[in-house]
C-alpha cells in the first residue's frame, strides 16, 4: 500500500513530497519548485548578480546543479526579456567523466534551445586533465583543476561576449568554502565570496545564484523535473580536507537544521571586512592578479619556461 | 534484474542493508560508517515521496512500492 504523506503546508491542496528540515515545511513537487524559484529570485535581486539585458553564460557541467541552474534562469529570463542566456561548458579532458557529462549538456542546450561553447584544457593550456593528474605534483588534481576551469570558464564566457557568467554553487559549496577557510586560518581569502561577484579587470563578472540552495534541494529539483544530470564521480574528486568538511557539515546539519544558512551568512559578514584590491598583472598572460605570476601560469609550469 | 525477498514487511533502512551486501561502490556512497546509517546527504524517495517525509528510515516498503536512493554526488 502506497504510504501517505501529510498534505502540502503551502498549497494545503496536494499531498506532500518533501520535508524541509531547516524551515518545517512539507511541500508538494510544485510548491517545492516554486519556493526554489522564489529564492533564487530573491537572491538574484539581493545581491544585483544581473542588469535588465546582461548576457550571460551559464558554466555547465552536465551535473544537476548547472542543470538546475540553467533550467531555472531559462524560466527566469521570461521576466528579463532583453537579457540573454548561453551555455559555457569545460572538457578538461577526464576520460569515461567528463565526456558523458558534455553530452548530456549538449541535449539539455539543444531542448531549451540555448547557444553551447565548450573550450579544452588541452586548447587553452596545452594539456588534459588526466596528463596532469598522471604527472609527479605536488598538489592535489582538484587545486589544478579548480584553477584551470574557473580560467577557462572566463575565457569561453569571455569569447561569447557575456557580461556575467553564472556557476552553480550551492549552499553546501558555499558554507564549505568558509569552514574551509576558517580551518586554514585564512579568511582574507573571503574576499571574493560574495555571490554577486564583482567587476574586475579582463574578467566577466562571476554570480552565483544558487547560493542559497542547499546541495540535497539541487538534486531533487533536477529529479523531480526529469532533469538527466551526471551522477557518476569525478575519479579525482577526493580532496581530502574539503570531504572532511562536508561530512562534518552533513552532520551537522541533519542534528541541527539551518547549520549551513548560518556559516553561509557568516561567511558573508566575514567578506565583507576583508575587501583586498586586484591591481597586478601577471607577467606572463596579462591576467588580471593580486601581484606577481597568477595562479594559471604557477601550476601550468608557463612561469619556469 | 536482481531481486531481493523478505519475510514479513520490511523498512526502508531493510532494503537499504539488504540492497548494499556485495556493492560496495553503492555502500560507499550511501553508507557512512563512522555512525552507522546512510549519509545524511542522500535523497530517498519511496513512491515519489522522500522518507523523511513520512516515517523515516522505518518507513514500511510495500509489495509495489518504488524505492529511489539519489546519492547526493559532490559536483555539479
Amino acid at each position: 500500500m502506497k504510504p501517505l504523506a501529510p498534505v502540502c503546508y503551502r498549497c494545503k491542496a496536494a499531498e506532500s513530497v518533501y520535508y524541509r528540515p531547516y524551515s518545517g515545511e512539507r511541500l508538494c513537487g510544485r510548491c517545492f519548485n516554486e519556493t526554489l524559484m522564489d529564492r533564487v529570485k530573491r537572491t538574484v535581486n539581493r545581491f544585483m548578480m544581473f542588469e535588465h539585458d546582461s548576457r550571460i553564460a551559464v558554466g555547465l557541467s552536465g551535473g544537476k546543479d548547472s542543470l538546475t541552474l540553467l533550467r531555472l534562469l531559462h524560466e527566469l529570463e521570461g521576466d528579463w526579456p532583453s537579457s540573454e542566456l548561453i551555455a559555457v561548458c569545460v572538457d578538461e579532458g577526464v576520460v569515461g567523466y567528463r565526456d558523458e557529462a558534455l553530452r548530456i549538456a549538449e541535449r539539455s542546450c539543444r531542448q531549451l534551445g540555448v547557444e553551447m561553447k565548450t573550450v579544452s584544457f588541452r586548447e587553452l593550456f596545452g594539456e588534459t586533465m588526466d596528463e596532469i593528474a598522471a604527472r609527479d605534483r605536488e598538489l592535489g588534481a582538484c587545486s589544478y583543476c579548480g584553477v584551470l576551469r574557473r580560467r577557462a570558464l572566463n575565457t569561453a564566457a569571455a569569447s561569447m561576449d557575456a557580461d556575467r557568467l553564472a556557476t552553480g554553487h550551492n549552499l553546501d559549496d558555499m558554507a564549505q568554502t568558509v569552514m574551509l577557510n576558517v580551518l586554514r586560518g585564512d579568511i582574507t581569502r573571503l574576499e571574493g565570496f560574495d555571490p554577486g561577484g564583482r567587476e574586475l579587470g579582463g574578467y566577466v563578472r562571476r554570480v552565483k545564484p544558487l547560493c542559497e540552495v542547499p546541495e540535497r534541494e539541487t538534486t531533487l529539483f533536477a529529479y523531480l523535473n526529469g532533469l538527466e544530470f551526471q551522477s557518476v564521480r569525478c575519479p579525482y574528486a577526493e580532496e581530502a580536507m574539503r570531504s572532511d568538511v562536508r561530512r562534518f557539515l552533513n552532520q551537522m546539519e541533519a542534528k541541527r537544521p539551518g547549520t549551513k544558512f548560518i556559516v553561509y551568512h557568516m561567511g558573508l559578514k566575514l567578506a565583507s571586512s576583508c575587501r583586498a584590491e586586484v591591481s597586478g598583472v601577471c607577467p606572463i598572460c596579462g591576467s588580471a592578479t593580486p601581484g606577481g605570476v597568477c595562479r594559471v601560469c604557477e601550476l601550468t609550469g608557463r612561469a619556469e619556461i | 534484474m536482481d531481486s531481493l525477498c523478505f519475510t514479513g514487511k520490511p523498512t526502508v533502512k531493510d532494503v537499504i542493508l539488504r540492497l548494499m551486501e556485495g556493492r560496495p561502490a553503492l555502500r560507499s556512497v550511501l553508507w557512512d560508517e563512522a555512525v552507522g546509517s546512510p549519509v545524511p546527504n542522500a535523497l530517498m524517495l519511496l513512491d515519489g515521496v522522500e522518507v523523511n517525509n513520512l516515517e523515516g528510515l522505518g518507513t514500511e516498503v510495500g509489495d509495489s512500492s518504488e524505492l529511489v536512493l539519489l546519492s547526493v554526488v559532490h559536483g555539479g
